[in-house]
């Protein structure tokens, strides 16, 4: 068949260049390969001490690379925009409340499960956005793990939308989270500084205690936005168990 | 000691894509993708890179997973067989 | 030049990247071209990590009580926190590509790309 030959040819093209340069590669685990050697030892060195932060990745994440993360917070509400724009006319949203039985799998399983086990994983969200300076976690992970807790009691029990969040709100988190990234930088521009220098917040307490603060304020706003858009796309994307799939 | 067992879920991870792309229905491709999903989060972990392996799992295997299969529900049954 | 088996990470990334590169151009359905891109993207994640690797090191998180870390003890953190943000822009990206796929089956009624050339062209000319 045509494709498969030319995808073949593609294929071995490329394969042919990896395979060639591949050798000229450092070997994996020198500490003196040229990734390792330009501005990551004084990201390692200095972290400790510029903002009492032992978790290294998020404070790369956050403070020093903190501008990329800001665009990034922008590119997931956009997404899930783009996706409320694509199947929103399609898909029903909440109906009135009189009308909402709650239509659950029937299995009392699974409704049990889901009883015992949301409470803990909300709370366990909350502890890894909070715990992020000291142990691996942060924004981007207790967002999705709050996602998860709502999208684990829509399956269970259908769409009914009297617990957590419906569709709107969501897409209100969605864009409040990002308002709260960009209003942590708006506030030291206020005071005369440069955007998103933490150290120039209006906080009494000491320069290094001041970053900590500023990182926790960014990833909350990580989190409300993450935690948003994954809650609006699964809503567009499913169905209903007794809808029509048309 | 790690970095040879992180060689073994290189291994699984390439034979757990092909079976993916292979298979014939499309809901047992979308779970092996789960699959792909945790094996790729588990040698993250055993590289040492426990954050981007804690939001691979979270994301990966439990968002993508859930996501494909709601898609894939609002597809009918005759799409889902027999697809190459 | 590097032998065989210190490279062997990077062996490993150029197996998916072309697993990945096949699956997108070769297979008619438009789903598996999906999780084509996914296993592309995980290859890529996985060399940029292969590159922050260090023999004897530790998690990028200094533990409690060390005043001075030296950059020989903690795995290099910055690739990693350019891999993070790419994998939560994947799945967002993911997400709005099922939401084109469902909106192409509400349409069209097919998944397969040749049926779906056939049905645009008949579109297009009638």
């Amino acid at each position: 068949m045509n494709t498969r030959f030319l995808s073949l040819l593609a294929v071995l093209f490329m394969g042919s260049m990896l395979f060639y340069t591949a050798p000229s590669l450092p070997p994996v685990g020198d500490p003196e390969s040229p990734a390792s050697l330009h501005v990551s030892p004084y990201y390692i060195e200095n972290s400790l001490s510029d903002m009492e932060t032992p978790n290294l990745v998020t404070t790369v994440v956050t403070d020093y690379r903190g501008y990329d993360t800001m665009g990034e917070t922008v590119v997931i509400m956009t997404a899930g925009l783009a996706c409320l724009l694509i199947l929103g006319f399609w898909t029903p949203k909440r109906r009135s409340a009189k009308k909402t039985h709650y239509q659950s799998f029937g299995s009392p399983i699974l409704d049990t499960a889901a009883r015992l086990l949301v409470p803990y994983i909300l709370l366990f969200a909350l502890y890894v956005l909070f715990h992020g300076h000291h142990s691996p976690g942060g924004g981007f992970q207790g967002g999705t793990l709050l996602a998860a807790g709502v999208i684990l009691v829509r399956l269970v029990r259908g769409r009914d939308p009297g617990w957590g969040v419906d569709r709107d709100q969501a897409t209100t988190l969605a864009c409040l989270g990002a308002l709260i990234y960009y209003g942590v930088g708006f506030v030291t521009m206020f005071f005369g500084n440069s955007f998103l220098n933490y150290s120039k917040l209006p906080i009494p307490v000491g320069e290094a205690a001041r970053r900590s603060l500023g990182i926790l304020g960014v990833e909350i706003g990580v989190t409300v936005a993450v935690a948003g858009t994954l809650i609006l796309i699964f809503d567009c994307l499913h169905a209903a168990p007794g809808e029509e799939t048309a | 000691m790690t970095e040879h067992l992180s060689l073994i879920f290189l291994v699984f991870l390439i034979f757990t894509a092909i079976a993916a792309l292979e298979a014939t229905d499309l809901l047992m491709a979308v779970i092996l993708f789960g699959a792909f999903s945790f094996f790729s989060a588990t040698f993250y972990a055993l590289i040492g890179a426990l954050d981007v392996a804690f939001t691979e799992i979270a994301l990966g295997a439990v968002v993508a997973t859930v996501f494909f299969v709601s898609a894939i529900r609002r597809s009918s049954k005759e799409a889902r067989r027999g697809s190459r | 030049m590097s032998s065989f088996f210190e490279i062997a990470n990077y062996w490993a990334v150029a197996a998916l990247l072309l697993i990945g590169l096949h699956g997108m151009l070769a297979r008619p359905n438009l789903m598996r071209k999906l999780m084509a891109m996914n296993i592309f993207q995980v290859a890529v994640i996985i060399f940029y990590l292969s590159l922050s690797e260090k023999t004897g090191a530790s998690t990028p998180v200094v533990p409690h009580g060390v005043l001075n870390p030296s950059a020989a003890d903690f795995v290099n953190p910055l690739p990693h926190a350019l891999m993070l943000t790419a994998i939560v822009v994947g799945v967002a990206t993911t997400g709005v590509a099922l939401a084109l796929l469902v909106s192409i089956y509400r349409r069209y009624g097919t998944l397969e790309e040749p049926e779906l050339l056939e049905k645009m062209r008949e579109e297009a000319a009638g």
